[in-house]
């Protein structure tokens, strides 16, 4: 075949596909990666109610405000004097202990608006005007660092659509939900007709179109053939950690969590993996009254249950596939909730939240940014305090690598929280 | 702006966008008809009897009754139908439209039963009044679950219904301040259901209801819900926003201010009837216009109800429904209450192939004779180009799509020639113009 660098850029899901170009060329631009290092998101949607999540229990005024839906405090995980944690999170609480899980507080914008969509946006794509930003925060990184010869930018677990904030010009990212539905079928009852089939429709899609919506679809579809060469050779899902709770079946934050180390694994030089967690939105029943189990149990329990033993398997598989140097997780919601509960045992559209990070590199053990100020809201919300793009920052400069005004447009606060330097533990590879 | 040129090419478009693409007879009378007579086939579709639909449905021994979990797919095999075999495509196109717009999921709502009350609602005004329509949905008791109004008491309001009327179903943001969402939310407090009966049906609680004063964008009174609704209709800014977002849908995305206020003037005028906006909608030069033509990506329903409609399958697709999961566009499943985004986010890798492996089930049981078979390879391929949209293609691709089907110029023979035109509409189907309307 024809080798144009066009095709190469957008013919390769995140690496190379080894079968189809120079194995030497594919080789050194592997090499030339984001240095193997890996930045998974977790967008958690609807607007996580940060103060059940990482909760002020000494503070009077959490309980007051909060008669139904606060948690107890003999069953509050405390991390310190100031802060417990939601009592699903046991395995979250566990990584805080092992200095791999860090939040940062009071973390928003000053134009947080109580909408879902317009702040969804604007945590994608880094600016507070997302009406003129057609790609997102980390598809700007992509155009600008990824290394020419293909895109590094590959999301995954979201096969619906394509995350915002990944959205690029230059570079492609390649959804999917599994490996099984990922191919291309012919006709089931003759392999000589379905394979004749499936390079004639290849063929078609290598060529680029005149422009317009055609060729995006083209180049998503060549990009999508590829990337089936690429994953029906990945490494197997860890057969150490299990991702499913005892007794029921891996959740989808699971599946999408156990594919991604298993990307990871693949060594494809995939930078950046998009995973949700939608449901967040708990205007109604985020917790059980008295009679049915009590505010620690209920909705945002069985959200951040799953959340948390979800991203505890993550940490093993990748710590047991020797890769943990190379992985860092963040997690975030467009905004957090009100202050006060309402009458539906839920709360409403609040404003600042929390925004958290997890792995090995991360300096965790500890928490950034003031304690929640439940004595100065705004509106019955708490204030953002921290720019939302100090977190992108700090990520950009001291994981994902590059400068990070450019594409965030102003300069910002690095937080300090990942780990700069040498690696914290020898990992063989 | 030019005249309208009607043609074949336009005819297509106008079935395109608003029913569900058309067949070579269908396509034959849009074309015949005229712009105005195609456009007011589609719209004036109440004396159009579906009786024929009606037998299919009934043939389908569908379950629809909770708790047998077969209601579930059931209920979006009787939607799908529906879009494939209707009479009235343009009823459905708005049925459509209403559930992406008013956009309810039955995850949270979880009864069947109270999804289909929703979708016969929006069928019911697919091209009525939006202020009684809207009156209607406020009262919907999958609403009042989907949005939590059940819960909406006078000493705690939830916001959410309050908040999203405005900023999704009516306004738009921008055009409220945040004390017009707690007047709202304020005044439709004790609009509950009643849950002791089965299936739930709305119920209003006086004792529930903040009886107080009132502003809401400006006037000021002992508000209820329906006054909400009723200042909300009044507004300039409520008719641009609905009539922006129905010319989107089927003309192009962000249209021109003076467009969208031509047609929110129409809006006004009829006291928010949306059949004279639809019917001038399809009928304007913007229509047909480079900026619409060929610029939409179809969505997964899109695809899914035209593959099966163009092909004239008489059967049932039954993996429809997990195609439609796989893609992201599950009938009566929106992703949250502003809808499908839609446009390029149903461009990813995996749901093309989604959209390839669903084509292969249907041309599957696709029979090649209602096409027919032309002598040559070239004829075969224009042909089916022609059938299925028409679809334009480069010469290269043409030129691929002929040595597919007669390799070194030669159909083939025998049980080949059947298989290799299948593959031939299969192929045609998974073209990347095929996933633009």
């Amino acid at each position: 075949m024809t080798l144009t660098r066009r095709a190469f850029v957008k013919g390769t899901i995140a690496g190379a596909s080894l079968a189809f170009f120079p194995t030497r060329l594919a080789a050194r631009a592997l090499a030339a990666a984001t240095g193997g290092k890996t930045l998974v998101i977790v967008q958690l949607i609807g607007g996580n109610d940060t103060l059940n999540t990482f909760i002020p229990y000494t503070d009077g005024r959490y309980r007051s405000a909060r008669p139904a839906l606060s948690i107890p405090d003999a069953q509050i995980l405390q991390i310190d004097s100031q802060i417990g944690f939601h009592p699903a999170m046991t395995g979250l609480q566990e990584l805080y202990h092992q200095r791999k899980f860090a939040f940062v507080t009071n973390v928003g914008f000053a134009s947080l608006d109580r909408s879902h969509f317009r702040c969804q946006d604007v945590w994608s794509t880094a600016s507070e005007n997302p009406g003129s930003e057609p790609r997102g925060w980390l598809g700007r990184w992509a155009d600008l660092y990824a290394p020419a010869a293909f895109s590094p930018v590959a999301d995954v677990g979201v096969a619906t659509s394509t995350p915002r904030g990944v959205a690029a010009s230059r570079v492609l990212p390649t959804c999917l939900i599994d490996v099984e539905t990922f191919d291309i079928k012919g006709d089931a009852s003759n392999p000589d007709e379905a394979s004749l089939f499936r390079s004639a429709l290849r063929g078609i899609y290598q060529h680029p179109r005149a422009g317009g919506v055609a060729d995006i679809v083209r180049e998503t579809g060549a990009l999508g053939f590829s990337a089936i060469d690429i994953l029906h050779t990945l490494p197997p899902p860890s057969v150490v950690v299990d991702y499913a709770a005892p007794g029921r079946a891996v959740t989808p934050l699971g599946q999408s969590l156990r594919l991604a180390a298993q990307m990871i694994a693949g060594g494809n030089g995939t930078g950046v993996i998009w995973v949700t967690l939608d449901g967040f939105d708990t205007h109604r029943g985020q917790a059980n009254g008295p009679s049915g189990g009590g505010s620690a149990t209920g909705l945002h329990a069985s959200l951040l249950g799953d959340l948390s033993s979800s991203l505890t398997a993550f940490q093993r598989d990748i710590e047991y596939r020797g890769l943990d140097d190379r992985v860092i997780v963040m997690g975030f919601s467009e905004f957090s909730r009100r202050v006060e509960e309402n009458a539906s045992l839920g709360t409403d559209h609040g404003k600042a939240g929390a925004v958290f990070m997890l792995g090995s590199p991360i300096r965790g053990g500890q928490w950034y940014g003031d304690p929640f100020d439940l004595g100065d809201l705004d509106e019955g919300d708490l204030k953002p305090r921290i720019d939302f793009r100090s977190v992108y920052a700090t990520t950009i400069r001291d994981w994902l690598g590059g400068d990070p005004e450019p594409i965030l447009g102003n300069a910002y606060e690095n937080l300090g929280f990942i780990e700069r330097g040498s690696r914290r533990r020898a990992v063989a590879h | 702006m030019t005249a309208i040129n009607w043609n074949k090419e336009t005819a297509a478009h106008l079935y395109r966008r608003a029913a569900f693409g058309a067949t070579a007879a269908e396509l034959e009378t849009a074309v015949s008809d005229g712009l105005e007579g195609a456009v007011d086939r589609l719209v004036d579709y109440s004396a159009i009897s579906n009786a024929a639909l009606d037998n299919r449905i009934a043939s389908m021994h569908l379950v629809l009754k909770q708790p047998n979990p077969q209601t579930l797919p059931d209920n979006v095999r009787l939607w799908l139908a529906r879009m494939i075999y209707t009479a009235r495509p343009f009823e459905e196109r708005m049925t459509f439209f209403w559930h992406n717009h008013f956009a309810t999921s039955w995850a949270k709502v979880g009864e069947t039963q109270l999804m289909r009350d929703q979708n016969d609602l929006f069928r019911r005004y697919a091209v009525g009044n939006f202020r009684r329509l809207c009156v209607e949905v406020a009262h919907d008791p999958a609403m009042l679950v989907w949005l939590d109004n059940e819960t909406n008491i006078k000493d705690h309001p939830n916001e959410n219904f309050g908040r999203e009327l405005l900023e999704l179903f009516t306004l738009g943001r921008g055009s409220y301040e945040e004390t017009d969402v707690k007047a709202s939310s304020r005044a439709f407090t004790g609009w509950t259901n009643d849950r002791t009966v089965y299936p739930i049906v709305f119920e209003y609680r006086p004792e529930w209801h903040d009886d107080g004063q009132k502003t809401f964008l400006g006037q000021s009174g002992n508000l209820n819900g329906e006054d909400i609704i009723d200042i909300i209709c009044t507004q300039p800014q409520h008719a641009r926003w609905i009539a922006g977002k129905l010319f989107s849908y089927f003309a192009y995305d962000s249209p021109e201010p003076e467009v969208v206020d031509r047609f929110a003037q129409i809006f006004l005028d009829s006291d928010t009837t949306v059949q004279p906006v639809v019917r001038a909608i399809l009928k304007s030069p913007e229509m047909y216009s480079p900026r619409a033509m060929w610029t939409k990506v179809k969505s997964p329903v899109e695809h899914v109800v035209m593959t099966c409609h163009m092909l004239e399958i008489d059967g049932e697709i039954i993996s429809a429904r997990d195609h439609l999961i796989q893609q992201g566009q599950l009938l009566y499943e929106p992703p949250d209450v502003s809808g499908w985004k839609g446009g390029l986010t149903w461009v990813t890798s995996a749901a093309l192939l989604s959209r390839i492996n669903f084509a292969n089930t249907v041309a599957a049981v696709f029979e090649p004779l209602l096409f027919g078979i032309p002598p040559t390879g070239a004829e075969a391929v224009d042909l089916y180009l022609d059938r299925l949209g028409p679809v334009h293609v480069d010469s290269a691709t043409r030129q691929a799509l002929i040595d597919y089907v007669a390799p070194g110029g030669v159909l083939p023979g025998g049980v080949t020639l059947r298989i290799r035109m299948r593959g031939l509409a299969h192929m045609i189907i998974s073209l990347p113009e095929w996933q633009i309307i």
